[in-house]
């Protein structure tokens, strides 16, 4: 498609730049970029690439419109409020610019589904809030070759990394295996309003230079902000070699969801034991003179740990579970080096659901053990053999 | 330097028991990552501690 007179007048300022011009102007009216999230980055990003003519602009997000998204969320008007995002969000972009086609897409990004929706577009922006969407559309990115610019916001601070097939570092090169749990999100942590308008205007610009073909992508360089003191940082990232989407003998070859739904059998669930604080305690207190050890493996998150855990309880939370398995497998060989008995391996949690789960992926991965489950978790402890035990609250 | 008393916790919040930075953290010194935690720092160094940020 070639430039009508209309977008010669919209567009002029743009067609002023000689790096740009028609040609690059003609490339974003052909071009289709996804965003997923329609959120506070999401809006900015969309708002500037429609009004930079991208021909057609995909927009992911199953939420709708809440007074607090407002302070930030510039897409979206107070009248607005329970509308489905990609609705309003549309209308938005297509007031501003009718030119384009916009394509609201109110669905939740899955393993299932991600590879369809992706498929068609040039490049992704992702806008979303969660640590597991961002690896589901990093490993879908990877897998079908297509650029990614990422970026993440939290209080005052912003992250954005741009990812080209073949020519650098994936998100998952950067972070290796994080979880939701560890990273507060905005509505528990807050935001400044402002902070997303910077960060998703960064990923329009990455964007648009992608399409156009010009400048210097954010490739391999970790750029971060600090609104506070009004300071961008950048930091060289290389691509893994072990990276386990991008690196040499990648092992996710398709998406997958962060936690997939436990696949056992009936038969496979009986190979789990269980055991009451009581039996624990008599089990520990065996350990000592016996050949046997006893390996603890506390499934709750990070924070939940450090309010109070069993005395050499190894934490693993479940989230990170699946990806950390070959490291429980080795910890459990180094424990059984010179032993005759493999030993005993507990997992547990607060009340015994999380370590019933991570038994169950712990039988799917051929441990080389027997897990046990804690049944009632560290409150049935607390309450049955410790009355001292602080169990933190859950979450 | 001892973070972690200046700092309560902050080792544990980035370090895991086997001694390895926990995969949600990166280290750099300056501007280059930092994989060990032998890496020797110089005078004038800045240590940046980066986490993995989800909000959108």
């Amino acid at each position: 498609m070639t430039l009508t007179a209309m977008d010669k007048q919209r567009y002029a300022r743009h067609l002023s730049l000689p790096e740009l011009g028609a040609a690059g102007q003609s490339r974003l009216k052909n071009s289709k970029v996804l965003i997923v999230g329609a959120g506070g980055l999401g809006s900015p990003c969309a708002l500037y690439l429609a009004a930079a003519g991208i021909g057609t602009l995909g927009l992911v997000d199953h939420d709708v419109v809440d007074l607090s998204n407002l302070q930030r969320q510039v897409l979206f008007a107070t009248s607005e409020i329970g509308q489905p995002k990609v609705r309003a969000a549309a209308n938005r972009l297509t007031a501003l610019n009718p030119d384009i086609e916009v394509r609201p897409l109110e669905l939740k990004l899955t393993a299932e589904n991600v590879l369809d929706v992706v498929r068609d577009y040039d490049v992704v922006v992702d806008g979303t809030d969660r640590i597991t969407s961002r690896y589901l559309i990093n490993d879908t990115c990877v897998i079908l070759g297509k650029p990614l610019v990422s970026a993440a916001i939290h209080r005052f601070e912003g992250q954005s990394l741009t990812y080209l097939p073949d020519k650098g570092p994936c998100y998952r090169c950067l972070f290796a295996n994080a979880s939701d749990a560890q990273t507060p999100n905005c509505a528990d942590a807050g935001v400044l309003g402002v902070l997303p308008g910077v960060m998703g205007a960064i990923q329009a610009t990455e964007v648009i230079k992608l399409v156009a073909g010009i400048g210097e992508p954010s490739v391999g360089r970790l750029l971060t902000y600090d609104a506070l003191a009004l300071r961008f940082a950048e930091f060289n990232v290389a691509r893994r070699a072990d990276c386990a989407v991008c690196g040499d003998n990648p092992t996710i070859v398709t998406p997958q969801d962060a936690m997939p739904a436990s696949k056992t059998t009936a038969a496979q669930r009986s190979l789990i034991s269980h055991a009451t604080p009581r039996q624990l305690r008599v089990r520990l207190e065996a350990a000592k003179e016996s050949a046997t050890p006893v390996l603890l493996i506390d499934v709750r998150e990070q924070h939940e740990f450090e309010c109070g855990h069993l005395p050499n309880s190894i934490n693993l939370p479940i989230g990170e579970l699946g990806t950390r398995m070959t490291e429980l497998v080795a910890t459990l060989d180094s424990v059984s080096r010179g032993r005759t008995a493999r030993p005993d391996v507990v997992f547990l949690c607060r009340s015994g659901g999380r370590s019933l789960q991570a038994c169950e992926l712990a039988v799917g991965a051929n441990l080389t053990a027997v897990p046990i489950n804690l049944d009632g978790g560290l409150l049935a402890w607390s309450r049955d053999v410790d009355h001292d035990f602080p169990v933190a609250p859950a979450g | 330097m001892d973070l972690d008393t200046n700092y309560r916790g902050i080792r544990f919040r980035m370090i895991d028991e086997q001694d390895r930075i926990r995969p949600h953290i990166r280290l750099f010194v300056n501007q280059t990552e930092v994989v060990s935690l032998e890496h020797a720092v110089s005078p004038g160094d800045t240590l940046h501690l980066i986490c993995a940020l989800s909000g959108g």
